[in-house]
């Protein structure tokens, strides 16, 4: 094997055989022998490659239960694969999480001795590097504590400094990230580089996409098993966001799928309570519906900072209307009044409006930060205190996505200077 | 060293769990004793003594294949998360019988002083042998039923049962002569019957034990002990995400 590849896998396949009706006794095999076990084949990993190059930091991104863990768990020897192989140049830390075998009951001290073993150090090294894991974790104070005893950030700190200290030239990790505060993230993270400049490879799971650009050289994205991409971190980061979206997206138009279909029943009692006193009869033109679409036209729930939003109110008219007024208020889910405009104050002719049904206000580049939104709109006569119709309707909402990791609710044209 | 941290964890916090290693053999030796002894078995001299041979070399045996078997489920939280060989977690789990053997052993020393019978240098390296044996069928026990136990959760319960039965099939309680011949065959049957019944020989009677049998006997354990270990790497293949 090229001596620069420190791990390499090949086409590996993992598959769970899940009984529907588990049968763990041997009571309950003989009393059901006759019986199949049908079993729901899961399949967790479908012909994965990867190759990772030594001292590169290397990210694996994906939803839940795309078969992140179960992929580092088959790198590990934890699990073994259904089918291909896996090639290891060098030494491979065996344990994904930090603190494995921690036993309460014991001191910080036994505690290192016992997790560093687990980890595969021998007796004599643990003790050469005990002083050094104690400076580390900054418990010289609580180390003959029984780890019980201990914070749990204490505990992290104290796993961390051992799983360090194994000193494996290739690292698994699995979720480290996710626990622990900020200090303590960026102290692994810091570790992390220096593992990297010691020309030490690590493996890391995460979801948190700022960590994987900004720290992992490259990425492997997964999903339902697959791999979908592989490559520098700031392509495959911005794939996953994509389809991130397109999956919102499809949940979206399901949810109003069936919320459609509901409506059919609830209609008749669900009557608004500000309009109690008008009948849709008797509006002028009631609002029908909202939409959201892209600058070509086409419906759309999700949206990336930047890009163009077409907010169309559809509306019906009852017998001759010759004028009438819109008005169109974004508000972010957590009822932030964002952005509102109307077609009297800007003075528009909406003529157009009311021969075709619907209005449309094209938003160009929505600099909102990630979020969702909702909009309320209205219908009114000549003067804005005159309301024929009003919606709110925050279940029709539309989501922004932002690529970068700033902040706040919206995204302003910025440049370091 | 992974079975020396078991061990700390075992008694950190707990000083009676060391005594009860001592406390749990030697109550039953006790009541067997006082019952036999008096009842059944008067004018066997060197009764008491030999019921002790026996029971020490049950009690290892039967806590290290019960410790074995549940080994690897109770470290499934481990296993889960680290890679470890599986045998190594099985041998680790078991040392903590062979110390508790180790020190009872010395209190059979003490026993065989205080009875005139103690046995010279040739007679304790066969002893030795049977130790080894009995530490070996412990683990072909363990190597074959620890993987199996992840599957199939009563084979603690069946093996409760079947060591009662083998209790009382060893020659324990009751030399073996006590039985008729035809008995005896089928006693033997059960590996530990030679192998208590010969360290009595060897350590009490300071006799010879017949070679053949032994040798007969590792014949039969060796194709077994490997068997066990064939059978545990065939098995470690998808054992961990059934745990």
């Amino acid at each position: 094997m090229n001596h620069d590849i420190a791990l390499k896998a090949d086409n590996i396949s993992k598959c769970f055989e899940i009984p529907q009706e588990r049968r763990n006794t041997i009571r309950e095999k003989v009393i059901g022998f006759r019986k199949k076990t049908i079993y729901e084949k899961y399949n967790a990993l479908e012909d994965v490659s990867l190759e990772i190059k030594r001292g590169e930091f290397f990210g694996i991104i994906g939803r839940n239960g795309s078969g992140k863990s179960t992929l580092l768990k088959i790198l590990a020897g934890i699990y073994s694969p259904d089918s291909g192989s896996i090639a290891v140049n060098g030494q491979i830390s065996p344990f994904l999480e930090l603190g494995v075998g921690f036993n309460p009951e014991l001191s910080g001290k036994d505690n290192i001795f016992l997790n560093g073993t687990i980890l595969g150090l021998t007796f004599k090294e643990i003790e050469k590097k005990y002083p050094k894991i104690i400076e580390f974790s900054e418990l010289e104070r609580f180390i003959h504590l029984k780890v019980k005893n201990y914070s749990s950030g204490m505990q992290v700190r104290l796993a961390f400094s051992v799983a360090i200290h194994a000193n494996k030239e290739i690292l698994l990790m699995d979720e480290v990230l996710a626990v622990g505060d900020s200090n303590f993230q960026l102290k692994c993270l810091t570790e992390f580089i220096n593992f990297k400049h010691q020309n030490k490879t690590i493996v890391l799971v995460t979801h948190d996409l700022g960590v994987a650009q900004k720290y992992c050289d490259r990425l492997l994205l997964l999903r339902g098993g697959k791999v979908m991409m592989t490559g520098n971190s700031k392509d495959v980061a911005s794939e996953y966001i994509v389809q991130n979206m397109s999956d919102e997206e499809r949940r979206i138009y399901e949810k109003t799928q069936r919320k459609n279909e509901d409506e059919i029943v609830l209609d008749n009692i669900n009557i608004d309570p500000i309009f109690i006193e008008e009948s849709p009869a008797n509006k002028v033109a009631t609002i029908e519906k909202i939409e959201f679409l892209d600058e070509n036209g086409s419906l759309k729930n999700v949206f990336q900072t930047g890009d163009d939003l077409i907010v169309r109110i559809w509306f019906s008219k009852n017998g001759i209307v010759d004028k009438l007024n819109f008005g169109v208020a974004i508000y972010s889910l957590e009822d932030y009044y964002i952005f509102g405009i109307n077609t009297i104050l800007d003075n528009v002719n909406t003529q157009k409006y009311v021969q075709n049904g619907y209005c449309d206000v094209h938003f160009k580049r929505i600099n909102l930060g990630t979020n969702k939104y909702y909009i309320r709109a209205g219908i009114y006569e000549d003067q804005v205190k005159k309301l024929i119709d009003y919606v709110d309707q925050s279940n029709d909402y539309f989501q922004v996505q932002a690529f970068n990791m700033n902040t706040g609710i919206v995204h302003l044209d910025y440049e370091w200077i | 060293m992974l079975a020396k941290t078991d061990l700390k964890m075992r008694y950190q916090g707990s000083w009676l769990g060391a005594i009860w290693v001592f406390l749990k053999p030697f109550c039953l030796f006790l009541i067997l004793n006082f019952v036999f002894s008096n009842l059944f078995f008067k004018n066997n001299p060197n009764y008491t003594i030999r019921l002790l041979v026996g029971l020490i070399l049950w009690y290892f045996f039967s806590e290290s294949t019960t410790v074995g078997m549940n080994s690897l489920l109770a470290k499934a939280h481990i296993l889960k998360k680290v890679y470890i060989p599986l045998w190594l977690i099985i041998i680790s789990s078991t040392v903590h019988s062979a110390l508790a053997f180790f020190f009872n052993l010395a209190i059979l020393f003490i026993f065989l002083f205080a009875y005139h019978v103690f046995p010279g240098v040739i007679q304790l390296s066969v002893f030795l042998v049977y130790i080894i044996l009995i530490y070996g069928i412990s683990l072909t026990y363990s190597f074959f039923a620890a993987p199996l136990y992840v599957r199939f959760r009563d084979l603690n319960q069946i093996w409760e049962v079947l060591l009662g039965v083998l209790f009382y099939a060893s020659p324990i309680i009751y030399p073996i002569s006590a039985v008729p011949p035809h008995v005896q065959s089928l006693l033997y049957l059960n590996p530990m019957t030679l192998l208590i019944e010969h360290s009595k020989v060897v350590l009490i009677d300071h006799g010879f034990a017949r070679f053949d049998h032994l040798l007969i006997f590792i014949a039969i354990f060796i194709p077994c002990f490997i068997g066990s270990i064939w059978f545990l790497k065939k098995s470690s293949k998808n054992l961990i995400e059934s745990m």
